[in-house]
């Protein structure tokens, strides 16, 4: 009895965001996304905050982060500028405290979106168990804006709690 | 065991379209169009909420939450049939010239009719162009995703049409 109230599994932060597909950044150049839903459809939130664009710990410990990012274009969007594309997604964390900033996880590839075809679509999946502080942030940048999918299944970034630290 | 089968005879369905039994009591799902912010209580029924923009729920229901439209994404060349509402999903079709396809989640080109073959009309929205041989007096040359067999030159009524100050109507009247 006191090892369950003393671990809490019901209050486990946790968190899954999905991309608001209205305020998407336009362009071609790496940005970071700013703009996701925490409370509609498939997103959730607990004992995390969501501000100013990143995911804010509130609580010390090991969590698992993962994103989903999905780059797609069709031939009546008008002709990719580049052909030769790098598609590709960061997820960083962030410390004011200490005012540093690291990449935790990169995923992606170059792809020669050409040809006769009329749709390219290409799919990014990290993930990995990180020890974050109470204060960091979590953030994800990707590198073509444009050619997000901003379906709620398509594109997409959480964390969950697993343990305490040590 | 004869208490136990009377009871249960006695007893009124609950489960329904309409209806869901918490805590041994029978309470009013919330309507399309609403969530269920909370469920029923000794004393009080389900309180509903309606769903907010961009959501809907289409059936009766026990969902904390409603569902989100989907997205008319015009990156993958789809626009909004109908925009829906709080009880009725959005609907999105593939622009002129382009048919859904399911296996690639897609919008893919209309096939093309080759010369000696013409697209049915009327050409169906989001469907792929059906091509049917050009029937007899019909006729074919192009290579197109919605083109009709044409029908042969009548080479009588154009000669006529030339002589006649009219035109063709007028001749055919005659």
């Amino acid at each position: 009895m006191d090892l369950y109230k003393r671990n809490k599994p019901e209050k486990q932060p946790f968190a899954h965001l999905i991309i608001d597909d209205k305020n998407i950044p336009s362009g071609t150049r790496k940005v970071n996304l700013t703009s996701w839903h925490h409370d509609k459809g498939q997103a959730n939130l607990s004992n995390m905050t969501f501000s100013n664009g990143k995911l804010i710990v509130n609580q010390d410990g090991f969590y698992y982060l993962y994103a989903n990012i999905c780059f797609r274009h069709h031939e009546t969007s008008g002709n990719l500028t580049k052909r030769g594309l790098q598609l590709m997604v960061y997820m960083t964390k962030t410390n004011l405290k200490i005012r540093r900033s690291d990449v935790l996880m990169k995923g992606g590839s170059t792809k020669y979106w050409s040809g006769n075809s009329e749709f390219h679509f290409y799919s990014v999946n990290v993930g990995g168990f990180f020890k974050l502080k109470s204060g960091e942030m979590i953030s994800v940048q990707v590198s073509n804006p444009l050619l997000l999918d901003s379906s709620q299944e398509a594109t997409y970034f959480g964390a969950f709690k697993v343990r305490d630290l040590d | 065991l004869y208490i136990k089968t009377l009871s249960l005879q006695i007893t009124p369905p609950c489960e329904s379209e309409q209806h869901y039994e918490y805590s041994g009591r029978c309470c009013t799902k919330c309507e399309p169009g609403k969530y269920m912010s909370a469920r029923c209580t000794g004393s009080s029924d389900s309180v509903c909420q309606p769903c907010g923009p961009n959501e809907y729920m289409d059936v009766w229901n026990e969902e904390d939450k409603c569902l989100l439209h989907k997205i008319c994404d015009q990156g993958k060349a789809l626009r909004e049939v109908n925009p829906g509402n709080s009880t009725f999903q959005r609907q999105c079709a593939c622009t002129m010239g382009y048919h859904w396809n399911e296996d690639c989640d897609c919008c893919q080109r209309n096939s093309i009719c080759a010369p000696g073959f013409g697209a049915q009309h009327p050409v169906q929205q989001d469907k792929d162009t059906m091509c049917i041989p050009c029937a007899r007096g019909y006729f074919s040359k192009v290579a197109s995703s919605t083109d009709e067999c044409k029908s042969w030159t009548n080479c009588m009524l154009m000669a006529l049409s030339f002589l006649h100050p009219a035109g063709t109507n007028r001749i055919l009247y005659l």
